[in-house]
C-alpha cells in the first residue's frame, strides 16, 4: 500500500508543477500591480505547444531530437526519487548524489542543444550556464557534506526522518539552508542569476539555450525546467524544514502532511516572487561573488557544528 | 614466477578490455599512414608495447618489473615519434624520453633501496614481509615511489610531457598510452604504498592527497583553455589521474588512522575510476583520431558540424563525452559518486581537526574540477561535431572506415554496461580491498535508476509517437539570426569564446593573456601556455645549461687527459668503496 | 527563536564582508545591531535578569539609530558611493572570510556555546573587513563589527556586569563621533577617503 502512496506523491508533484508556475506569475503580477493571466495558464501553454509543429534548424543534429525527451525523463525519474509528503523509509532509491547527477543530465543536454543550432545566442547561453554551474559545484558538495554530517546518511528519505527528529531549529541548519537557497536560485535560472521572463541577450542564460526549440520540443524543455525547480524546492523543504511530514499509512495524516507541504511551497514561491520583483539581474561576473558568499555560508555551517 | 593476486588480474583485465578494441580500431586507422611510413614496424612496436605493459603488471620481482618498465618506455617512445617527418613530433618525443627515464630512474632507485633495507627483490616476500625497516627508510621509499610513479602518471609538476607526447603520437597509440600506460604507474604505486608498506604515516597520505588535488585543478583549467582536441584530452587525462591520486591519498590517510572499511571503500573507488577512465579516455582519443582521419585537422577552430557527415562515430563520441562528464547511467557517473561519497564519509569519521579540514578542502576543489570537466567535455564535443563547419577542411570530410567504428562501438558499449551494472563490479573490487569477499559497499540503486530511466524514455517515446498529429510535419529552416540571414561560419561561438568567462577568472593558471591591437581593424589574440613548464622547467634547463657550460672547460681535446681522468676517478671510487661500504 | 536570531546575525556578517556600497554596509550594520538588540531582549525574557533589558535599550539607541545616522551624515559630505579598488576584491573576500573562520575554529578548539562561536566569527569578519579594504568608512564598519562580536561574547557569559556594557557602549559612541569628524577632515585635506594617500603624510 505504501508504494502506491509513493507513486501518488510523485505524480502529484509532477501534475501540480505547472500550477505552481502559474502561482509565481500571479504573485509577481500582484506585487507589480497588474492583472495576471489565469493561474492555470501554463497548462494551456503546454497543450498549445503540443499542437504546433516543429521547426528544426538545418544545422542541428540528433541532439536536438533526443535532448528534450532525455531531459524530461531525467526530471521525471528524479521526481520519483524524492519524498514529497509521505516518508516511510524507502529502501530502494533516494541517494542524494544520484538525484543531483540526474538533474545534471538536464544541464549536459541543454548545453549541447545550445551549441547545436550554430547560433551565437545558444553558444553564449551554454558558456554562461557551464561557468555558473562550475562555480556552484563546491556549494553543492558542501551542502551534501553538511547533511551527511548531521544525519550520517546519504539517502534523502533517511535525512528527512532524522532532521524531523531533531528538536527545534539549529543555527547551522538555518545557515546551510540559506546557502542552499542561493544554490537553488543559481541552478534553476531564477533571479538574480538569470531572468526567466525575457529573451533578451542581456538576461539570457537558460532561455538562450532553448531559443531554437519549438513545438513539442519546447513544451518538453519548459516542463523539464519547471520540474527541476520543483524538485529542488522539494529537496529544500524536506531537508531543512521537514515539519509535518508523516510516515503513517492512514488517510488523515497524509492529507494533513499534503496541506503542510502545499503551504511550505507557497511560502517559498512567495519569497521567490518577492526577490524577482525587487532585484535586478546581476551582471555575469558578479554571480561568482554571490556563489562564493553561499560557499562561505555553507563552510561556516559545517565548521560551526562539527569542529 | 608471476603475481596472480586480485590487483594484477584487475589490471590485466583493464589491459585486455582497452587494448582489444584499440587493435580493431587500428586496422582502419593506420591506413592513413600506409603511404609514408612502414606499418609492419608500427604493429611490431604496438605488440611490444602491449606485451611489456602486461609484463609489468604480472612480474613478481623488482628486476623483471624494471626490465618490462624499460621496454614499455622505449617502445612507447618509438611509437610517439612514429610520424617522424614532422619536426615537432621529434622534439616532443625527446622530451617524453627524458621524462620517462627520469621516472624510471626514480623507480629503480626505489627498488634498490628496498632491496638494501629488506634484503630481497621478490614481491611475494615483500608482501608477506616482516619488514623491520625504520620509519625514515619507509618514508624515503614512499617518496621515491610517489615521485617516480607520479611522474609517469602525469602528476604536477612532472606532467609537462603529457600534453606534448599525446598529440604527437598516432591516435590509437595515444589511446593506449592514456588509457593503459598511465594506469600501470598507478598499479606500481598501489602495490608499493598499499601492499608492501604496512604502516604509512598520515603525513604522507595528506601529501599524496594534496598533490593529486593540485594536479586536478591545474590540469582542468589548462584543458579548458586548449583548442587542440588531443591536448585538451591529454590535460583531461592528467586531471583524472590527479583525482585518482587524491582518492588514493585519502585511502592512505584512513588506513593510517585505523578506519579500515572506509579506506577499503576509497581504494575501491580509486580502482573503479581507473577502470572507467581507461575505457572512456580510450574511446575519446579514438574519436579524436577519427576526426583527424576524416577532416585532417585537430584544431577546433577549423572544425564543426561533423555530425552530419559521420553519424555513427559522432554518436560513439557522444557516449564517451557523456561518460567523462558523469552523466547517469554511464560509468563515469558511477565512479564519481563513489569518490565524492568516500570523501564525505571520511569527513565525519576522521576525528583530528586539521586532517578533516584538509579532506574538506580537497573535496571542495575536486567538486570544482568536476564542474570544469563537464565544461571541457561539452566544449570538445560541441565545437567539433555540432553547429556548422568553420573551414573547408570540415566541409570535405572523408568516410570513416568500418573497423574504426567497430572499435569505438565496443568501448561505448562497455561504458554503458559498466555504468549500469556498476554495483556488481564495485562490490567485487570492495570484496578484495576490504579482505572480505562477501562484503558489499553499495546498494543496487544505480541499476534500478537506470532501469527506471530506460522505462521512462521508452514510455515517452511511444507516447510521442502515438500522440503526434498526422498533419503537422517538421519544417527544416536555417537558424534564425535576428533577421541577418547571411550566415558565416565565424558567427557561431568559437572555442576560445566558449571558455572566456572561466579564463577571465582562472586564467592565470593557464597563462592566459589577451592582446588587443588596433590598426584600422581590431585584432585580438589570446595566448595560453603551460605555466609550470615555462617557469619551472625552463629554469631547470637553464641551470643545467649553465653548469654544463662551466664543466665543459675540462675538455681539452687531448686523449692523454681523458685517460688520466678515468684513472683518477677509478682510484677515487675504489678508495670510497673500500672505506665506506 | 534565539537560534533564528543568531543565524540572521551570522548571515549578515558573512554577507557584509563582500559589499562594496557604503550605504549597504551601513544598513547591514544597522540590521546586525537590531538583531543583537532583539537577542538581548529574548535572553532577558528567558533568564529574567534586568541587565539584558538595559543592554537592549542601549544597543537599540546607540547602534541602530545614532551610529548609522552619524555614518550616513559623514557620507553625504564626502560623496562616497562605492569602493571599486579593493585589496581583497569581490569573491575573494567571501572565500577568505570562510576559510579564516574555518581555520580559526581548528585552532580555538571547541566551546560549547553558540554565542561564543558567533562572537568569534564576527570578530574575524570585522578584522578581514578592516584589513582588506582601502576606504576609511569600510574600515570603521569593520571595527564596529568587531565591537558587535565583543558584545556577543559578553552576552554568552553567565554573569552579566552592567559596568562592562555601559563602558563599551559609550566608548563606541565616542569612537563613532570621532571617526565622523576624522572622515570629514580627511576628505577636506585629501579630497578622497582612500587611505593609500595617508602614506603621503610620511614626509
Amino acid at each position: 500500500m505504501k508504494y502506491v502512496i509513493y507513486i501518488i506523491q510523485s505524480l502529484m508533484l509532477l501534475l501540480l508543477t505547472p500550477l505552481f508556475m502559474g502561482i509565481i506569475k500571479n504573485l509577481k503580477a500582484s506585487i507589480r500591480g497588474y492583472e495576471a493571466c489565469p493561474v492555470l495558464q501554463p497548462y494551456y501553454n503546454i497543450a498549445k505547444l503540443f499542437e504546433k509543429g516543429r521547426v528544426l534548424s538545418k544545422s542541428s543534429s540528433i541532439i536536438t531530437l533526443i535532448a528534450p525527451t532525455l531531459c524530461l525523463c531525467a526530471c521525471v525519474t528524479a521526481a520519483f526519487m524524492v519524498p514529497v509528503f509521505f516518508n516511510d523509509g524507502n529502501p530502494f532509491v533516494g541517494n542524494l548524489f544520484i538525484i543531483i547527477f540526474l538533474l545534471g543530465i538536464v544541464k549536459f543536454f541543454i548545453t549541447l542543444t545550445g551549441l547545436d543550432s550554430a547560433s551565437a545566442f545558444g553558444g553564449m547561453g551554454s558558456s554562461r550556464e557551464l561557468f555558473i554551474s562550475m562555480i556552484a559545484e563546491p556549494v553543492m558538495f558542501l551542502t551534501v557534506a553538511f547533511l551527511y554530517m548531521e544525519t550520517k546518511s546519504l539517502n534523502i528519505f533517511a535525512i528527512n526522518t532524522a532532521v524531523a527528529g531533531m528538536a527545534g531549529f539549529d543555527v547551522a541548519n538555518c545557515i546551510a539552508a540559506m546557502g542552499f537557497a542561493v544554490l537553488l536560485v543559481a541552478e534553476n535560472a531564477r533571479m538574480p542569476v538569470d531572468n526567466p521572463e525575457t529573451h533578451l541577450e542581456l538576461t539570457m542564460i537558460h532561455e538562450a539555450m532553448i531559443l531554437d526549440t519549438s513545438g513539442r520540443d519546447l513544451a518538453l524543455m519548459e516542463l523539464s525546467s519547471w520540474i527541476k525547480l520543483m524538485v529542488f524546492v522539494t529537496i529544500f523543504i524536506n531537508c531543512f524544514f521537514p515539519m509535518g511530514m508523516t510516515g503513517a499509512v492512514a488517510f488523515v495524516p497524509v492529507i494533513l502532511s499534503f496541506i503542510a507541504y502545499i503551504l511550505k511551497v507557497l511560502v517559498i514561491l512567495a519569497v521567490i516572487s518577492l526577490v524577482e520583483c525587487s532585484m535586478a539581474k546581476f551582471r555575469l561576473f558578479r554571480v561568482p561573488e554571490l556563489l562564493s558568499a553561499a560557499f562561505s555560508l555553507s563552510l561556516v555551517a559545517i565548521v560551526i557544528n562539527f569542529f | 614466477m608471476y603475481m596472480h593476486d586480485f590487483l594484477s588480474v584487475f589490471f590485466i583485465v583493464l589491459i585486455v578490455i582497452t587494448a582489444l578494441p584499440n587493435v580493431i580500431y587500428s586496422f582502419g586507422y593506420l591506413e592513413e599512414y600506409r603511404k609514408d611510413y612502414s606499418l609492419k614496424y608500427l604493429w611490431g612496436m604496438m605488440a611490444l608495447f602491449i606485451l611489456s605493459m602486461a609484463g609489468v603488471v604480472i612480474s613478481a620481482d623488482g628486476v623483471s618489473f624494471m626490465i618490462f618498465w624499460e621496454l614499455m618506455s622505449v617502445s612507447s617512445f618509438f611509437l610517439v615519434i612514429f610520424e617522424h617527418k614532422k619536426g615537432e613530433n621529434i622534439k616532443s618525443g625527446i622530451m617524453y624520453f627524458i621524462m620517462t627515464h627520469i621516472s624510471g630512474l626514480l623507480v629503480m632507485t626505489m627498488f634498490i633501496l628496498t632491496a638494501k633495507f629488506t634484503g630481497t627483490y621478490d614481491f611475494n616476500v615483500l608482501t608477506a614481509g616482516a619488514a623491520n625497516i625504520t620509519d625514515q627508510q619507509r618514508l624515503a621509499i614512499l617518496i621515491l615511489a610517489l615521485a617516480g610513479f607520479g611522474s609517469k602518471a602525469g602528476l604536477v609538476p612532472l606532467h609537462a610531457w603529457l600534453p606534448k607526447a599525446h598529440p604527437a603520437a598516432p591516435s590509437n597509440v595515444s589511446a593506449m598510452m592514456s588509457g593503459i600506460m598511465l594506469k600501470i604507474a598507478i598499479y606500481g604505486f598501489i602495490r608499493v604504498a598499499f601492499i608492501f608498506a604496512k604502516d604509512v604515516s598520515v603525513y604522507f597520505g595528506v601529501a599524496v592527497m594534496l598533490v593529486g588535488t593540485i594536479t586536478a585543478i591545474y590540469a582542468v583549467i589548462n584543458s579548458l583553455a586548449q583548442n587542440d582536441i588531443k591536448k585538451l584530452l591529454a590535460y583531461s587525462s592528467s586531471e583524472n589521474i590527479g583525482m585518482i591520486f587524491a582518492v588514493l591519498g585519502l585511502a592512505l590517510i584512513l588506513r593510517s588512522l585505523g578506519l579500515r572499511s572506509l579506506s577499503a571503500l576509497a581504494l575501491a573507488a580509486a580502482m573503479f575510476h581507473v577502470l572507467n577512465h581507461g575505457i572512456f579516455k580510450s574511446l575519446l582519443f579514438m574519436s579524436a583520431g577519427s576526426v583527424l582521419f576524416a577532416a585532417a585537422s585537430k584544431n577546433m577552430n577549423e572544425l564543426g558540424g561533423l555530425y552530419r557527415k559521420m553519424k555513427f562515430a559522432s554518436t560513439c563520441a557522444l557516449v564517451g563525452t557523456a561518460a567523462i562528464a558523469a552523466v547517469p547511467p554511464l560509468n563515469g557517473f558511477a565512479g564519481e559518486i563513489l569518490i565524492y561519497g568516500s570523501f564525505i564519509q571520511a569527513l565525519s569519521a576522521v576525528r583530528i581537526p586539521w586532517i578533516a579540514m584538509t579532506i574538506l578542502f580537497c573535496g571542495i576543489i575536486l567538486a570544482l574540477t568536476g564542474g570544469g570537466v563537464v565544461w571541457a567535455s561539452v566544449k570538445s564535443f560541441g565545437m567539433t561535431y555540432l553547429g556548422e563547419p568553420r573551414s573547408r577542411k570540415a566541409e570535405e570530410v572523408h568516410e570513416v572506415p568500418a573497423a574504426m567504428k567497430a572499435g569505438m562501438a565496443v568501448l561505448a558499449g562497455f561504458a554503458v554496461l559498466f555504468g549500469v551494472f556498476s554495483p556488481f563490479i564495485i562490490n567485487l573490487i570492495y570484496g578484495w580491498t576490504s579482505g572480505d569477499p562477501a562484503a558489499s559497499a553499495v546498494g543496487y540503486e544505480v541499476t534500478i535508476v537506470s532501469a527506471v530511466l530506460l522505462l521512462a524514455v521508452s514510455a515517452l517515446y511511444l507516447a510521442g509517437k502515438m500522440l503526434s498529429k498526422k498533419g503537422v510535419a517538421d519544417e527544416v529552416r536555417g537558424t534564425w539570426a535576428c533577421g541577418f540571414n547571411d550566415f558565416k561560419p565565424y558567427m557561431e561561438y568559437s572555442p576560445d569564446g566558449f571558455v572566456q568567462p572561466g579564463m577571465r577568472i582562472f586564467g592565470n593558471a593557464a597563462g592566459y593573456r589577451k592582446e588587443v591591437k588596433v590598426d584600422g581593424a581590431v585584432h585580438t589574440r589570446a595566448r595560453i601556455k603551460d605555466v609550470i613548464e615555462a617557469n619551472v622547467y625552463l629554469r631547470v634547463i637553464k641551470a643545467v645549461d649553465y653548469l654544463a657550460a662551466r664543466i665543459i672547460k675540462i675538455h681539452y681535446g687531448k686523449i692523454q687527459i681523458y685517460v688520466s681522468y678515468i684513472f683518477v676517478s677509478l682510484i677515487v671510487s675504489l678508495i670510497l668503496v673500500l672505506r665506506f661500504v | 527563536m534565539i537560534e533564528i536570531l543568531i543565524s540572521v546575525i551570522l548571515i549578515s556578517a558573512i554577507a557584509m564582508s563582500g559589499f562594496r556600497r557604503a550605504r549597504m554596509l551601513n544598513r547591514g550594520f544597522a540590521l546586525q545591531s537590531l538583531t543583537i538588540a532583539l537577542l538581548c531582549l529574548a535572553k532577558g525574557y528567558q533568564t529574567g535578569e534586568y541587565h539584558y533589558y538595559i543592554l537592549f535599550l542601549l544597543t537599540l539607541i546607540t547602534k541602530v539609530v545614532i551610529i548609522p545616522l552619524i555614518i550616513s551624515r559623514s557620507m553625504v559630505h564626502s560623496k562616497l558611493e562605492r569602493e571599486t579598488d579593493m585589496i581583497l576584491s569581490g569573491s575573494w573576500s567571501y572565500i577568505v572570510t570562510g576559510i579564516a573562520v574555518a581555520l580559526s575554529f581548528i585552532f580555538l578548539g571547541n566551546f560549547s556555546d553558540y554565542l561564543f562561536r558567533v562572537g568569534c566569527i564576527l570578530i574575524i569578519t570585522g578584522a578581514i573587513l578592516m584589513m582588506g579594504r582601502k576606504k576609511a568608512i569600510t574600515q570603521m564598519i569593520g571595527l564596529l563589527t568587531m565591537e558587535n562580536g565583543v558584545v556577543l561574547f559578553e552576552i554568552s557569559m553567565v554573569k552579566m556586569g552592567s559596568i562592562i556594557e555601559f563602558g563599551i557602549v559609550f566608548e563606541m559612541l565616542i569612537l563613532a563621533m570621532i571617526m565622523g569628524i576624522m572622515i570629514f577632515n580627511i576628505n577636506k585635506t585629501f579630497d578622497t577617503l582612500n587611505t593609500d594617500y595617508l602614506s603621503n603624510l610620511k614626509e
